[in-house]
Order: C-alpha cells, then structure tokens, then sequence
C-alpha cells in the first residue's frame, strides 16, 4: 500500500477566509478599543484625542474593508 | 487626566519627549509599509513575472493586513508618545512613564526635594532642534527623574527652577 494513501485527506472548509477575516476583526477591534481607551482616559487634550480617534477608526475600517473585498474575490 | 491634585494646585506645564522621537518611528514604518510595493516592482522588473497575477487576492490580503498592523503600530507608538510625559504643578513634578499599553508607572517628586536641574544637549541635531536630556536630582537616595529627548530643555529647566524658587520662597527652611 501506498504510504501517501495512508495519510488521511481533509478539505479546507470554503469559508476559512471568512472565519479568518473576523478573527482578524476582533483582535483589530480589541486593540482599538484599548488604545482609544487610554486616550481617553489619560490623554490632557480631549480636542486631540477626538481628531485621532476620528482619523484612526476612517483608516482602519477602509482598510478591513478593502481587506473584505479581496476575501470576497478568493 | 486625573492626576490627583490637591486643592490650591495647579498645572504650571506638560513636558514631552521631541516630536523628532515620534516622526523617526513614523518614517520606519512607512519604509516598512513600500516594501511590498518595491519588491513586486523588483520582482516584475528583473525577473519579469506579473506578481499581480502570481500573487492575486492573497497578495492584496496580505499587503493589506501588513498595513493594517503598521498603522496600529504607529499608533501605539503615538500613544507611547503622547502619554509619556512630565506634568509640572506649583507643588509637585510628577513623572508619568507609559512603558506599555498595560504597562503605567506615576512616580512624584515635591520641589521641595529638588536640588539641583542639569540638560545635557547633545550633537547638531540636538542643538538644532533644541532637543535634550533633563536631569532632576533630588535629595537623598530618591531616584533622579530623567526626561531623554526633551522638547526645549532650556526652557523646562527655566520653568522648574522658577517654580522651585516660588516655592521655598513660600516656604522658606525654618
């Protein structure tokens, strides 16, 4: 017997680029949450931390989109 | 912020390290960021392969989760930037250092203790940016606090020695 045979083979489930991607999310999200936290928390000047917020979640969520859109296309 | 100020106190400053410490991590992250780019475009010019084809959606995927955790990073560092820093009041420097985003030591000092403030700047970018070390001393055994990379020394070292000297002319040693 072929000793290749023996090896059981097993398929990907076809949406792993999906489970992957909200993995993705959820780690992105904790960690903003945290870091936007602590702007809020210990940062003097609330006018900044607003800018910042504003400017880092528009970025990050063009990004996870654009990252949603090349999943899509697998 | 709460600092935890006493009554009659109050905010005379907030020191930070020199912009220049946050704009060099920036400029590394944005090397890191083209890399891809570069090596798709050496990749396509001396070996001739058409890396958008090779590559497809899972180079697109993995470019962009590469940006995606540089950008956190810069803001990480941001974040490491902006919360590091020296509150100075009529009473007390407090020393506030962010050694991580779980990671927070508030030490305090009363300019009482203070004996004496050295700056050391060092090299011509030091001296062109106006950007060095401040060095507290205090009595005793306490540890010195130590700003590296100050934004204008000169003039924290100015503002501390006025506020020390308001402050035993206050309280003058009995």
């Amino acid at each position: 017997m072929d000793m290749l045979s023996a090896i059981p083979s097993f398929n990907l489930p076809p949406n792993l680029p999906w489970i992957l991607f909200l993995i993705l999310v959820g780690i992105v999200g904790i960690v903003s949450l945290v870091l936007i936290w602590h702007w809020y928390t210990y940062h003097p000047k609330k006018s900044v931390v607003y800018i910042m917020t504003a400017l880092y979640s528009a970025v990050t969520v063009i990004l996870l989109s654009g990252i949603a859109q090349a999943v899509r296309a697998l | 912020m709460n600092l935890g100020l006493q009554t009659n106190e109050h905010i005379i400053g907030i020191f930070r390290k020199h912009w220049l410490t946050l704009a060099a991590e920036g400029f590394f992250l944005v090397l890191f960021a083209i890399v891809p780019f570069i090596l798709a475009v050496l990749v396509e010019t001396f070996l001739g392969y058409d890396v958008g084809k090779i590559i497809g959606s899972y180079g697109t995927i993995l470019t962009l989760v590469w940006i995606l955790i540089l950008w956190i990073s810069f803001f990480l560092s941001w974040t490491n930037y902006n919360l590091d820093m020296w509150v100075l009041t009529n009473e007390r420097l407090i020393d506030i250092e962010q050694l991580g985003l779980f990671s927070r030591r508030v030490s305090t000092l009363d300019l009482a203790r203070i004996q004496d403030i050295t700056i050391e700047t060092r090299g011509l970018l030091g001296t062109l940016l106006r950007t060095g070390t401040v060095n507290v001393q205090t009595a005793g055994t306490e540890r010195n606090f130590t700003i590296p990379n100050a934004d204008h020394p000169t003039l924290i070292k100015e503002l501390i020695s006025k506020e020390v000297s308001a402050q035993s002319e206050q309280k003058p040693v009995q």
